[in-house]
Protein backbone atom coordinates (compact mmCIF):
# COMPACT_ATOMS: atom_id res chain seq x y z
CA UNK A 1 0.00 0.00 0.00
CA UNK A 2 3.02 2.55 0.92
CA UNK A 3 4.84 1.64 -2.30
CA UNK A 4 1.48 2.49 -4.16
CA UNK A 5 0.48 5.86 -2.68
CA UNK A 6 4.67 6.58 -3.05
CA UNK A 7 3.84 5.86 -7.06
CA UNK A 8 0.83 8.11 -6.70
CA UNK A 9 2.73 10.48 -5.05
CA UNK A 10 5.70 10.83 -7.71
CA UNK A 11 3.07 10.69 -10.58
CA UNK A 12 1.17 13.82 -9.06
CA UNK A 13 4.59 15.86 -8.41
CA UNK A 14 5.46 15.14 -12.11
CA UNK A 15 2.37 15.76 -13.47
CA UNK A 16 2.29 19.08 -11.47
CA UNK A 17 6.47 19.81 -12.98
CA UNK A 18 5.00 19.10 -16.47
CA UNK A 19 2.17 21.75 -16.28
CA UNK A 20 4.09 24.40 -14.26
CA UNK A 21 6.81 24.09 -17.10
CA UNK A 22 4.19 24.54 -20.03
CA UNK A 23 3.24 28.09 -17.96
CA UNK A 24 6.55 29.24 -18.42
CA UNK A 25 6.56 32.56 -20.46
CA UNK A 26 8.66 30.86 -23.42
CA UNK A 27 6.06 27.67 -23.07
CA UNK A 28 3.33 29.62 -23.11
CA UNK A 29 4.60 31.74 -26.05
CA UNK A 30 5.42 28.54 -28.33
CA UNK A 31 1.68 27.15 -27.39
CA UNK A 32 0.14 30.38 -28.84
CA UNK A 33 2.39 30.30 -32.00
CA UNK A 34 1.20 26.52 -32.68
CA UNK A 35 -2.44 27.92 -32.61
CA UNK A 36 -1.23 30.78 -34.57
CA UNK A 37 0.30 28.75 -37.27
CA UNK A 38 -3.06 26.27 -37.08
CA UNK A 39 -5.19 29.33 -37.18
CA UNK A 40 -3.16 31.03 -39.61
CA UNK A 41 -3.66 27.56 -42.54
CA UNK A 42 -7.26 27.41 -41.82
CA UNK A 43 -7.71 30.65 -43.04
CA UNK A 44 -5.84 30.47 -45.93
CA UNK A 45 -7.22 27.27 -47.16
CA UNK A 46 -10.48 28.41 -46.15
CA UNK A 47 -11.25 25.54 -44.05
CA UNK A 48 -14.19 26.05 -41.69
CA UNK A 49 -14.07 23.13 -40.01
CA UNK A 50 -10.40 23.59 -38.54
CA UNK A 51 -11.33 27.05 -38.02
CA UNK A 52 -14.47 26.74 -35.91
CA UNK A 53 -12.28 23.56 -34.12
CA UNK A 54 -10.43 26.29 -32.61
CA UNK A 55 -13.63 27.95 -31.16
CA UNK A 56 -15.08 26.56 -27.52
CA UNK A 57 -18.89 25.56 -28.12
CA UNK A 58 -19.77 28.37 -26.77
CA UNK A 59 -17.30 31.12 -27.37
CA UNK A 60 -17.97 34.64 -27.52
CA UNK A 61 -16.46 36.78 -30.82
CA UNK A 62 -16.35 40.25 -31.24
CA UNK A 63 -15.66 41.22 -35.22
CA UNK A 64 -15.57 44.43 -36.41
CA UNK A 65 -18.09 46.50 -37.65
CA UNK A 66 -20.95 43.61 -36.54
CA UNK A 67 -22.74 42.74 -33.27
CA UNK A 68 -21.46 40.05 -31.05
CA UNK A 69 -21.51 36.55 -31.77
CA UNK A 70 -22.51 33.80 -29.45
CA UNK A 71 -21.87 30.17 -29.60
CA UNK A 72 -19.91 28.24 -32.76
CA UNK A 73 -23.04 28.48 -34.85
CA UNK A 74 -23.00 32.17 -35.23
CA UNK A 75 -18.88 32.62 -35.28
CA UNK A 76 -19.57 30.15 -38.14
CA UNK A 77 -21.69 32.27 -40.49
CA UNK A 78 -19.00 34.86 -40.17
CA UNK A 79 -16.54 33.29 -41.27
CA UNK A 80 -18.49 31.81 -43.35
CA UNK A 81 -19.10 35.48 -45.06
CA UNK A 82 -15.06 35.92 -44.68
CA UNK A 83 -14.03 33.04 -46.79
CA UNK A 84 -16.01 35.10 -49.71
CA UNK A 85 -13.10 37.65 -49.81
CA UNK A 86 -10.16 36.59 -51.31
CA UNK A 87 -7.28 36.32 -48.78
CA UNK A 88 -3.77 36.76 -50.79
CA UNK A 89 -1.91 36.66 -46.93
CA UNK A 90 -2.91 36.42 -44.12
CA UNK A 91 -0.13 36.38 -40.93
CA UNK A 92 -0.55 36.84 -37.23
CA UNK A 93 2.03 38.25 -35.43
CA UNK A 94 2.10 37.88 -31.79
CA UNK A 95 2.61 40.65 -29.60
CA UNK A 96 2.15 39.63 -26.05
CA UNK A 97 0.41 36.10 -24.39
CA UNK A 98 0.08 35.61 -20.65
CA UNK A 99 -1.58 33.04 -18.86
CA UNK A 100 -2.94 32.66 -15.72
CA UNK A 101 -4.81 29.52 -14.78
CA UNK A 102 -6.81 27.96 -17.44
CA UNK A 103 -6.50 30.66 -19.44
CA UNK A 104 -4.26 32.57 -22.16
CA UNK A 105 -4.43 35.95 -23.56
CA UNK A 106 -2.93 36.58 -26.82
CA UNK A 107 -2.54 40.34 -28.32
CA UNK A 108 -1.45 40.13 -31.99
CA UNK A 109 -1.01 42.02 -35.17
CA UNK A 110 -2.71 40.10 -38.23
CA UNK A 111 -1.17 41.63 -41.52
CA UNK A 112 -3.73 40.47 -44.61
CA UNK A 113 -3.89 41.17 -48.07
CA UNK A 114 -7.38 41.31 -49.87
CA UNK A 115 -7.50 40.97 -53.65
CA UNK A 116 -9.50 43.28 -55.40
CA UNK A 117 -11.42 42.81 -59.04
CA UNK A 118 -9.12 45.17 -60.03
CA UNK A 119 -5.78 44.87 -57.55
CA UNK A 120 -5.69 44.12 -53.68
CA UNK A 121 -5.69 46.35 -50.46
CA UNK A 122 -4.00 45.58 -47.23
CA UNK A 123 -5.95 44.65 -44.02
CA UNK A 124 -4.01 45.80 -40.80
CA UNK A 125 -5.96 44.82 -37.51
CA UNK A 126 -5.07 44.42 -34.22
CA UNK A 127 -6.63 41.52 -32.23
CA UNK A 128 -7.29 39.65 -28.37
CA UNK A 129 -8.04 36.31 -28.52
CA UNK A 130 -8.68 34.53 -24.96
CA UNK A 131 -7.86 30.80 -25.16
CA UNK A 132 -8.75 28.44 -22.20
CA UNK A 133 -7.38 25.01 -21.74
CA UNK A 134 -9.97 22.45 -22.42
CA UNK A 135 -10.44 18.87 -20.23
CA UNK A 136 -8.12 17.04 -23.01
CA UNK A 137 -5.17 19.73 -22.45
CA UNK A 138 -5.49 21.72 -25.65
CA UNK A 139 -6.65 25.18 -25.86
CA UNK A 140 -9.74 26.87 -27.86
CA UNK A 141 -11.20 30.37 -27.55
CA UNK A 142 -13.46 31.92 -25.36
CA UNK A 143 -13.54 35.16 -26.45
CA UNK A 144 -12.06 37.24 -29.34
CA UNK A 145 -12.00 40.38 -31.25
CA UNK A 146 -10.41 42.43 -33.43
CA UNK A 147 -10.28 45.71 -35.20
CA UNK A 148 -8.37 48.19 -37.24
CA UNK A 149 -4.61 48.56 -37.21
CA UNK A 150 -4.35 52.66 -37.72
CA UNK A 151 -0.67 54.39 -37.26
CA UNK A 152 -1.89 57.65 -36.18
CA UNK A 153 -0.11 60.65 -36.44
CA UNK A 154 -0.74 62.72 -33.53
CA UNK A 155 -0.12 59.97 -30.65
CA UNK A 156 4.20 59.74 -30.40
CA UNK A 157 5.80 56.28 -30.12
CA UNK B 1 -5.85 9.18 -12.15
CA UNK B 2 -9.15 11.43 -10.64
CA UNK B 3 -6.92 14.37 -10.45
CA UNK B 4 -5.67 14.12 -13.98
CA UNK B 5 -7.90 16.17 -16.70
CA UNK B 6 -9.60 18.04 -13.90
CA UNK B 7 -10.08 21.63 -15.37
CA UNK B 8 -11.97 23.31 -12.68
CA UNK B 9 -13.92 25.46 -15.35
CA UNK B 10 -14.74 28.78 -13.97
CA UNK B 11 -18.65 29.48 -13.54
CA UNK B 12 -19.62 31.57 -16.63
CA UNK B 13 -21.65 35.07 -15.28
CA UNK B 14 -20.75 34.14 -12.09
CA UNK B 15 -22.67 36.89 -9.74
CA UNK B 16 -19.80 37.80 -7.97
CA UNK B 17 -17.83 38.51 -10.61
CA UNK B 18 -20.65 40.57 -12.99
CA UNK B 19 -21.01 42.85 -9.88
CA UNK B 20 -17.55 43.53 -9.47
CA UNK B 21 -17.57 44.60 -13.38
CA UNK B 22 -20.63 45.98 -13.28
CA UNK B 23 -18.82 48.25 -10.63
CA UNK B 24 -15.80 49.08 -12.22
CA UNK B 25 -17.99 49.64 -15.25
CA UNK B 26 -20.11 52.25 -13.49
CA UNK B 27 -17.00 54.00 -12.10
CA UNK B 28 -15.67 54.17 -15.67
CA UNK B 29 -18.42 55.68 -17.09
CA UNK B 30 -18.48 58.85 -14.70
CA UNK B 31 -15.03 58.84 -15.18
CA UNK B 32 -15.16 59.68 -18.27
CA UNK B 33 -17.99 61.82 -18.70
CA UNK B 34 -16.35 64.32 -15.98
CA UNK B 35 -13.22 63.95 -18.21
CA UNK B 36 -11.14 63.09 -14.90
CA UNK B 37 -8.21 61.28 -16.75
CA UNK B 38 -6.03 61.16 -13.72
CA UNK B 39 -8.49 58.48 -12.09
CA UNK B 40 -9.25 57.00 -15.44
CA UNK B 41 -5.62 56.45 -16.15
CA UNK B 42 -5.53 54.84 -12.58
CA UNK B 43 -7.99 52.38 -13.51
CA UNK B 44 -5.34 50.52 -15.78
CA UNK B 45 -2.35 48.52 -14.34
CA UNK B 46 1.18 49.85 -15.56
CA UNK B 47 2.00 47.02 -18.06
CA UNK B 48 -1.51 47.48 -19.56
CA UNK B 49 -2.30 47.25 -23.29
CA UNK B 50 -4.92 49.26 -25.22
CA UNK B 51 -6.48 48.62 -28.44
CA UNK B 52 -8.83 51.30 -29.40
CA UNK B 53 -10.46 51.33 -32.85
CA UNK B 54 -8.85 53.16 -35.23
CA UNK B 55 -5.58 53.14 -33.35
CA UNK B 56 -2.45 51.50 -32.89
CA UNK B 57 -1.68 49.02 -29.51
CA UNK B 58 -0.92 51.24 -26.54
CA UNK B 59 1.61 49.87 -23.68
CA UNK B 60 1.51 51.42 -20.34
CA UNK B 61 0.10 54.29 -18.41
CA UNK B 62 2.09 57.28 -20.58
CA UNK B 63 0.94 56.13 -23.99
CA UNK B 64 -2.79 55.43 -22.43
CA UNK B 65 -2.98 58.65 -21.01
CA UNK B 66 -1.84 60.39 -24.37
CA UNK B 67 -5.06 58.15 -26.24
CA UNK B 68 -7.18 59.26 -23.59
CA UNK B 69 -6.35 62.74 -23.71
CA UNK B 70 -6.68 62.57 -27.51
CA UNK B 71 -10.27 61.52 -26.68
CA UNK B 72 -11.01 64.44 -24.73
CA UNK B 73 -10.64 66.91 -27.79
CA UNK B 74 -14.18 66.45 -28.19
CA UNK B 75 -16.83 66.87 -25.37
CA UNK B 76 -18.26 63.37 -24.68
CA UNK B 77 -21.74 64.32 -22.77
CA UNK B 78 -22.68 60.66 -22.49
CA UNK B 79 -20.73 57.21 -22.00
CA UNK B 80 -22.61 53.98 -21.24
CA UNK B 81 -20.94 50.20 -20.68
CA UNK B 82 -23.27 47.04 -20.74
CA UNK B 83 -21.46 43.84 -19.27
CA UNK B 84 -23.16 40.87 -21.40
CA UNK B 85 -21.21 38.42 -20.23
CA UNK B 86 -18.12 37.51 -17.32
CA UNK B 87 -15.78 34.40 -16.85
CA UNK B 88 -12.78 33.72 -15.44
CA UNK B 89 -11.90 33.94 -12.04
CA UNK B 90 -11.70 36.47 -9.02
CA UNK B 91 -8.11 37.11 -9.57
CA UNK B 92 -8.45 37.84 -13.65
CA UNK B 93 -12.08 38.59 -14.94
CA UNK B 94 -12.92 38.27 -19.14
CA UNK B 95 -15.47 40.95 -19.61
CA UNK B 96 -17.33 41.79 -22.37
CA UNK B 97 -20.25 43.92 -22.99
CA UNK B 98 -21.75 47.12 -25.33
CA UNK B 99 -21.50 50.34 -24.63
CA UNK B 100 -21.97 53.60 -26.82
CA UNK B 101 -20.34 57.34 -26.61
CA UNK B 102 -22.59 60.44 -27.34
CA UNK B 103 -19.79 63.26 -28.17
CA UNK B 104 -20.60 66.67 -29.17
CA UNK B 105 -18.14 68.23 -31.40
CA UNK B 106 -18.71 71.93 -33.12
CA UNK B 107 -22.05 72.10 -31.98
CA UNK B 108 -22.77 68.36 -33.40
CA UNK B 109 -23.82 65.38 -31.58
CA UNK B 110 -23.43 62.23 -32.35
CA UNK B 111 -23.41 58.58 -31.39
CA UNK B 112 -21.00 55.88 -31.72
CA UNK B 113 -21.80 52.03 -30.95
CA UNK B 114 -19.32 49.51 -29.56
CA UNK B 115 -18.35 46.50 -28.08
CA UNK B 116 -15.38 45.79 -26.53
CA UNK B 117 -13.66 43.09 -24.18
CA UNK B 118 -12.39 43.98 -20.59
CA UNK B 119 -9.44 42.14 -19.09
CA UNK B 120 -9.19 43.11 -15.13
CA UNK B 121 -6.68 41.98 -12.98
CA UNK B 122 -6.89 41.96 -8.93
CA UNK B 123 -4.09 43.58 -7.59
CA UNK B 124 -2.12 43.07 -4.51
CA UNK B 125 -4.49 46.19 -2.82
CA UNK B 126 -7.77 44.24 -4.01
CA UNK B 127 -8.89 46.56 -6.15
CA UNK B 128 -8.82 45.24 -9.76
CA UNK B 129 -7.37 47.37 -12.68
CA UNK B 130 -7.57 46.73 -16.24
CA UNK B 131 -4.50 44.64 -17.81
CA UNK B 132 -6.27 44.30 -21.83
CA UNK B 133 -8.99 47.21 -22.97
CA UNK B 134 -10.12 46.37 -26.90
CA UNK B 135 -13.46 47.79 -28.64
CA UNK B 136 -14.60 48.14 -32.07
CA UNK B 137 -17.26 49.64 -33.52
CA UNK B 138 -20.82 47.69 -34.23
CA UNK B 139 -21.63 49.22 -37.55
CA UNK B 140 -19.59 51.54 -40.01
CA UNK B 141 -19.94 55.51 -38.33
CA UNK B 142 -22.53 57.92 -40.44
Amino acid sequence: MKYYLLCFACWIGVEASAQEASFSQAGVEARIQQLQLIYEEAVASKNLRKIMNLYEDDAVYLPFQHVILTGKNEIKKAWDRTFRADLLKFDLELISAEAHGDFIFEVGRTHAIFKLPNGQAPGEFKFLNVWRRQPDGNYKIFRATYNQWVQPKSVSN
Amino acid sequence: MVLHGLVLKAQENDPELLQIVEGLGAKMEKLVVAEEIDALVDMYSESSQYLPDQGRIYSGLTEIRKVWELTFQVDVVDFELTTSKVGGSKDRIYETGSGFSKISYNGQESVQKFKYVNIWERQTSGEYKLIVDIYNRDIPTK
